[in-house]
This record gives C-alpha cells, sequence and structure tokens, in this order.
C-alpha cells in the first residue's frame, strides 16, 4: 500500500505512465504527494474545506477518467495546480479573484497598524513567520496568489502568468507591489532584511 | 548571465533563483556565483533569507482538509467501481505455501517506548532485557551458526551479526532481536506471532521463512521473503497508528528495502525469483501457438509474481515457447522479445509494456 514517502522512490514520469496503464497504486501515490501542494494552493481561493475537498475530489475523479491522456503531461505540477483552480472556479461559479486592486482594504489596514504595533512591542518574542503571514494576508488576493505560486510551489514567471491568466508584466507589477507593501508593513516589526527591500 | 547590477528584488523575480532556494536545484552554479561576484555574496543571502521565509510564511497559511476521507471519496468514485480498472485479485488464500494471515495487532505502549529515532540493536536489546532475562548469540564466521529456538523456529546467523532472544517467550508474543544478517524459518504459531526488531524495521511473521539483512553501519534494511507472508513496518512510524499504509505485506519472491536516510520503504521484487510451485510429473510445460497471456499466467502461478498486461493489446500476441525451472527474467526477456514488447518491475510487480500484435 503506498505511503506518502513512496513518491520518492519513483520517477514521476513513470507514475503518470503507470497511471495511464490504469494503475492504482500510482494514482494513489500521485493523489498522497499532491495533496498538500493543492491544499496549499486552493487556499488562496477558498475559505471553506468542504468547498476545497470537492474541488480536490472533483480534480482527482476527473484524472482518473483521462488518466490514459495524461500519460504524457509534461509539467505536472503546473497543470494540476492550473486544474484545481479552473475546478474551483467552476464550483464556486464566479471569479476567483476579483481584478480591481483592492487598494482600500490595505489603506485601512495601515491606519490600524500603529494600534497593533504597540501590542507587537510588547512581545517579547517575536514570531517572525507569524507576523510575515499576516503581513502576506494583507496584500491584495492576487499579489497573494503571486507570492504563493512563486515562492511556496516555486513556478516561473511563465508558469505564473499562465495559471493566473495574466501578461508576465502584470506579474511582475503585482510582485513589486507587494514586495514594496510587505516592506512598510514589517519595517515597524522587524528592521532586519525586510527593509532592504527597496521600492 | 551577469549579476553585477542585480539587485535584491532582481534575484527575487530570477526563476533559477528560487528554484535553487527551494530545491537546491543547480547548486553547483549559485555556489560559483558566489565565488565570481564576491561583492554580491551580502544580497544573495539576504535575497535567500526572504525567500525562504516567505516560505515558511505560506507553508503555514493553509486549510484543514482531511486526506484520508478525500482519498475514501475520491476512490469510491474511480478505482472502487471501475471493473475495468482493477486488476484480478490474487489467489492468496488458496497457495500452501500461506501459513496464515498475518494480524497485525501492534500493542501500542511498545512503539511508544521504542518511537525514538535511535531504535538501534543494542538499545533494543537493553529496554527488552528490563522485562525478561535475554541470551545473545555472537557469529563472527564465515559458517552461518544454526540457533534453534524453544518453539521450534531455526535462525541461522550469519557473519558477523547478532541475536537476541528470550530464553522463555511470553504467553503472547516471540520477540527477538537481530543486528546483521540472518535467515528464519519460523515454526507456525498464530497464538503468538513472532516479531525481528532490526534497526528500525519491525518484520512480524506467524509462521515462514524469510532473510533479514540490517548492519548497524549500513544505510539499508532488508528483508526478503522465501515463503509465507511477512508483515514489515518502520517502528518510528508506527506511533501513527490505525495507518495501514505504514505496513507492507510482502510475499514469496518479494523483498523490502528500507532506506534508513530517508525513511522510504520499497517493495521489489527478489533479484532471482524463485520458483515457488516448481514443475510437477508431467504438469503441461509446453506451449504451442497459444495467446500469449495463457504463458504469462503459467508463469505468474509458478513464481508467484502479479504480471500486468493489457489483454485486449495483447490478444493477437500467439507465442510457441517451453517453459523451465530457470531464471524467470530471462524467460520473460525471451517472450516479450517474441513478441515485440518490453517490460519493468513496479512495486514488486511485473508490468508488460506493449503496443500489440498486428
Amino acid at each position: 500500500m503506498p505511503s506518502a514517502g513512496s513518491f520518492n522512490t519513483y520517477n514521476e514520469t513513470d507514475l503518470w505512465e503507470s497511471l495511464g496503464r490504469g494503475d492504482q497504486d500510482a494514482f494513489e501515490i500521485l493523489y498522497r504527494h499532491y495533496f498538500k501542494i493543492l491544499v496549499n494552493y486552493g487556499t488562496r481561493f477558498s475559505k471553506d474545506p468542504l468547498l476545497l475537498e470537492d474541488a480536490i475530489q472533483d480534480l482527482f475523479t476527473n484524472i482518473w477518467r483521462r488518466k490514459a491522456q495524461l500519460a504524457s503531461v509534461k509539467e505536472p505540477k503546473f497543470y494540476l495546480l492550473r486544474a484545481l483552480r479552473n475546478q474551483l472556479s467552476q464550483n464556486t461559479r464566479n471569479n476567483l479573484v476579483d481584478d480591481a486592486e483592492d487598494i482600500d482594504d490595505f489603506l485601512d489596514y495601515l491606519v490600524s497598524i500603529s494600534n497593533e504595533q504597540q501590542t507587537v512591542e510588547q512581545e517579547t518574542i517575536l514570531d517572525r513567520t507569524r507576523h510575515i503571514q499576516a503581513a502576506i494576508s494583507r496584500l491584495s488576493p492576487r499579489q497573494q496568489e503571486a507570492i504563493n505560486l512563486r515562492f511556496y510551489h516555486g513556478m516561473s514567471l511563465d508558469q505564473s502568468a499562465e495559471l493566473m491568466g495574466v501578461p508576465k508584466q502584470v506579474v511582475s507589477n503585482l510582485l513589486f507591489k507587494a514586495y514594496s507593501m510587505l516592506r512598510l508593513t514589517l519595517k515597524g516589526i522587524f528592521s532586519l532584511v525586510w527593509v532592504l527591500l527597496h521600492p | 548571465m551577469m549579476y553585477n547590477k542585480f539587485t535584491l528584488q532582481d534575484f527575487l523575480n530570477d526563476d533559477a533563483f528560487i528554484r535553487w532556494a527551494l530545491h537546491n536545484q543547480q547548486d553547483a552554479y549559485w555556489q560559483q556565483v558566489l565565488v565570481d561576484y564576491p561583492h554580491k555574496q551580502e544580497v544573495i543571502r539576504q535575497a535567500l533569507q526572504l525567500i525562504q521565509e516567505l516560505h515558511r510564511a505560506e507553508d503555514k497559511q493553509t486549510l484543514l482538509v482531511n486526506e484520508e476521507r478525500t482519498w475514501q471519496r475520491i476512490s469510491e468514485k474511480t478505482i472502487n467501481q471501475d471493473p475495468l480498472g482493477r486488476w484480478p485479485k490474487r489467489r492468496y488464500w488458496t497457495t500452501a505455501t500461506v501459513v496464515s494471515l498475518v494480524v497485525v495487532l501492534v500493542a501500542g505502549w511498545l512503539w511508544v517506548e521504542r518511537s525514538k529515532s535511535t531504535s538501534t540493536y543494542s538499545k533494543l536489546v537493553i529496554k527488552a532485557s528490563e522485562k525478561s532475562i535475554l541470551i545473545e548469540k555472537v557469529n563472527q564466521n564465515d559458517t552461518p551458526l544454526k540457533i534453534s529456538l524453544e518453539d521450534g523456529s531455526v535462525v541461522y546467523l550469519k557473519k558477523n551479526s547478532r541475536f537476541s532472544y528470550p530464553a522463555h517467550f511470553t504467553t503472547k508474543s516471540r520477540e527477538t532481536f537481530l543486528s546483521g544478517e540472518a535467515f528464519f524459518q519460523i515454526a507456525p504459531n498464530p497464538k503468538k506471532p513472532f516479531y525481528v526488531y532490526a534497526n528500525e524495521l519491525v518484520t512480524q511473521v506467524l509462521g515462514t521463512s524469510f532473510d533479514i539483512k540490517a548492519f548497524d553501519n549500513e544505510q539499508q534494511v532488508l528483508v526478503k521473503v522465501r515463503t509465507g507472508r511477512v508483515s514489515v513496518y518502520n517502528q518510528n512510524q508506527i506511533r501513527l497508528v490505525s495507518d495501514e499504509s505504514q505496513h507492507l505485506i510482502l510475499l514469496p519472491n518479494q523483498q523490502v528495502v528500507f532506506n534508513r536516510q530517508t525513511e522510504s520503504l520499497s517493495k521489489q521484487l527478489v533479484e532471482e525469483p524463485i520458483p515457488i510451485h516448481p514443475f510437477i510429473g508431467n504438469e503441461k510445460r509446453y506451449f504451442e501457438d497459444v495467446p500469449v497471456a495463457t504463458v504469462l499466467q503459467a508463469l505468474e502461478k509458478r513464481y508467484d509474481v502479479r504480471i500486468l498486461y493489457n489483454e485486449e493489446l495483447l490478444a493477437n500476441c500467439i507465442i510457441t515457447t517451453t517453459l523451465s525451472d530457470q531464471s524467470l527474467i530471462d524467460q520473460l526477456e525471451v517472450i516479450c522479445q517474441t513478441i515485440g514488447a518490453t517490460y519493468k518491475e513496479m512495486d514488486a510487480q511485473l508490468v508488460i509494456e506493449s503496443s500489440g500484435c498486428p
């Protein structure tokens, strides 16, 4: 019975080919490997675990149905991320990410930040990760997605652009804005590397 | 690529740089960049830190979705209701060599106590000797040392190996400890499962024969089955109880390799599968103008090895051949050449790849 670690003992191309021939174990190994990755990406679009569970179920049910055609898929991770995004948008019947950059939210946030800062300074141990996480959550949904694709999933600029359905230059701009906002947010909290991130 | 003018943001926008930061890809190249651009080292270090911090933050930003339940739902809609996708069930229960079903009922406390990552032989033995008196045998010679246990089981201890066992087994189980290599012939006793603790692996049987190779200083732990069924698991992971995927059932001609570094278990065929049911009397071994599937089925039965193929595709492949008790791999090679197919091993099964015959 395949376990989560099984994936690393195989060549991924072989797994997809075996799946194409109907190999159930290959199917489960691929599921186990990609589950966490897909949940992580899906979290950018849905805050409802059940909705995400449904989408992942639909996605893998479709993969099994179309396994023969998928045997030669070139960039499986990219393919799966894109399929999940489509599935989520199909299941929710609307656009996942509002195209407008929601600058108002961010301005509201900047106003509130001074209050928060006081609490933060009272903490003896600063949990860097938690602060960065909070700072990211203040970014616009599309900036968040760009950060997630680039720095969590390691997608290239081209792949990120294709996944998000925008030109490459737009992704670069989103990231550029994201960096400066992160810098602003994190500057008051810790004055290390983040401050060096000149806009 | 010239990095003289690269700023922090340029590095953050560089695909290859991110792949290096996240997956250590092309490490040699980037190490060289560090050497070639000494004045950029500080910026590179900062970019690395930023990427890793972002990655950590993103890693935590994730919903809790139930992996097992999702898998149950997926398999109900796919593999468990797809009659064509299901491979024929094996005939486990009819084979004479099957001694009994291995029931994996593990006393939880045992695993909790032994769950430390450094579960090598001496630590296990010290722990066990607190409960009962252990006898230890050591073999430094080339000839295997035959050890007879009180239950009738026999262990052949190979060179540079140690084996510890209680003078008297408890009423519930037979627990033994191995460092090195040994061949086991276990007397059947379904009421008292036999355990071998060898480095990180626990091998559990009710009655069967198998080899274990587990030297303290070696990277791999190997269990090879000759007859019967054997259940193998990693004792560090067994704490995640009731997860069946944590243990592997091994059948004859299969082996499991545990990689101590990656902590992964992988099931394979043994290098030279031996016939489990050799030819008796005038059993049919000459096949003339038969579908290749007939011959493959005969091989499957003889070696107790699963051979997977697409029956429809191979329907037109007619062959004439004589089977022998020689190497399974050699015979399979000849058959594949005849019908223009190839084969490969996957998860202890043989998979025939063919585009069919005209």
